[in-house]
């Protein structure tokens, strides 16, 4: 099973979308196994198998895309103490790299395995 | 007002409330291998909503087990005795002071950022090769003197929050302004009373200047890991504000970028399960 992951109702499912899980039907038979990536064929089929909602895998293709501007914003707020209108003192650099890789890691999202 | 001072707040203390006896004999015996771990496990056993939340938390995927545990004795199987006293100490402590007392102060945020501290310690731990317990329970506890300042000050405090808001400080400032003490002394007038071992004792007095003399390593992973907590917003605090990072901690750690882009991953992975079982 996927760590982060997402029950959601059918109708809001959309082609792209990755199952977290696999689907079942009543029988306990596998519709669909974990990882498929749904397509509007799949998504009909589960419609007709009487599926009412899906686990869907928080990934790149399910989540809402970063707003990039309101993040660069948030973070520069929680780093207004990083001292850049304060001396530059050696601590700060330190503060400076922290406040860099956090806005990549925001903004990039995906991290290599 | 009158400045408190270090004494004032240690004859508070004993009005604090008291943790479970065995979660204190754990606290105490961090860094002892010889613990009789039946006897431990019977008496955390006796406990049954501290035994279910412990459970709960063995059970949950970030503890990487591929068996379902249904006793304290079997986590400690499993997990080693190490990883399930851990996993004690943080549902004992969760639940051990009470809310709502103090205007101002906000529990469940201060819950969520001491048990993301704990988990990227544990996670910087990791990459260090240290021991990646004493790394949790430091980041668990490091912060434990605000809510001793919370709980026997809770006027006081409550001023000092609204202080830090309105001029936009570093919370230990103010406290230092307002009080005379802060939480930093607080917590480790604290650990001394419930007999931590020296070991978190330091992590919690030094984690804001981990370069001072005899901090120790522990601190700087706690310092380090505080920073970066503060710093993925995971308290959900609208007025969250990064503390200055040591460069002499982050030296010392000496992650790249890419080695830190992996731990802010594996913190915000482990801090959700975590806080989803200790805050429901």
């Amino acid at each position: 099973m996927h760590a982060a992951h997402q029950m959601i109702d059918l109708d809001q499912a959309s082609p792209g979308m990755v199952l977290s899980d696999a689907i079942l039907d009543q029988q306990g038979q596998v519709l669909l196994a974990e990882g498929s990536v749904l397509t509007d064929a799949t998504i009909a089929a589960l419609a007709r198998h009487d599926i009412a909602m899906v686990p869907i895998a928080l990934s790149a293709g399910a989540t809402p895309p970063v707003d990039a501007a309101a993040v660069t914003a948030r973070i520069a707020y929680i780093f207004r103490g990083d001292g850049s209108e304060r001396d530059a003192g050696p601590s700060d650099t330190a503060t400076a790299l922290l406040h860099r890789y956090i806005l990549d890691y925001r903004l990039d999202g995906e991290v290599a395995p | 007002m009158n400045l408190l001072t270090i004494d004032d707040v240690r004859h508070h203390l004993q009005d604090l409330p008291s943790l479970p006896v065995v979660v204190m004999e754990l606290l105490g015996s961090i860094d002892q291998e010889d613990v009789d771990i039946s006897v431990l496990a019977r008496k955390v056993s006796l406990d049954q909503a501290l035994t279910a939340k412990t459970l709960r938390l063995a059970n949950s995927a970030s503890s990487g087990l591929q068996v379902r545990v249904t006793t304290i004795q079997q986590a400690i199987t499993y997990l080693g005795f190490q990883a399930t006293r851990n996993l004690i100490t943080a549902a004992a402590l969760t639940g051990c002071f009470p809310a709502g007392k103090c205007p101002g102060f906000d529990h469940r945020a201060y819950w969520r950022h001491s048990i993301a501290t704990a988990a990227c310690a544990k996670v910087l731990a990791r990459r260090m090769r240290l021991n990646q317990d004493f790394a949790f329970t430091a980041g668990l506890l490091h912060d434990i003197g605000r809510l001793v300042l919370v709980t026997s000050y809770p006027e006081r405090y409550s001023a000092v929050l609204a202080r830090r808001q309105r001029d936009d400080r570093q919370l230990l400032e103010v406290e230092r302004e307002l009080l005379g003490v802060d939480h930093v002394m607080a917590g480790a007038l604290l650990a001394q009373h419930w007999q931590f071992s020296d070991t978190m004792h330091h992590a919690i007095a030094y984690h804001h200047e981990p370069e001072a003399p005899g901090a120790g390593f522990l601190a700087t992973i706690v310092h380090v890991a505080n920073a970066i907590v503060h710093a993925l917003d995971l308290a959900r605090d609208d007025d969250e504000l990064v503390p200055p990072v040591s460069m002499v901690a982050w030296t010392a750690l000496g992650l790249s970028q890419e080695a830190y882009l992996h731990v802010f991953r594996e913190t915000e992975m482990q801090f959700e399960e975590m806080s989803n079982i200790l805050m429901a």
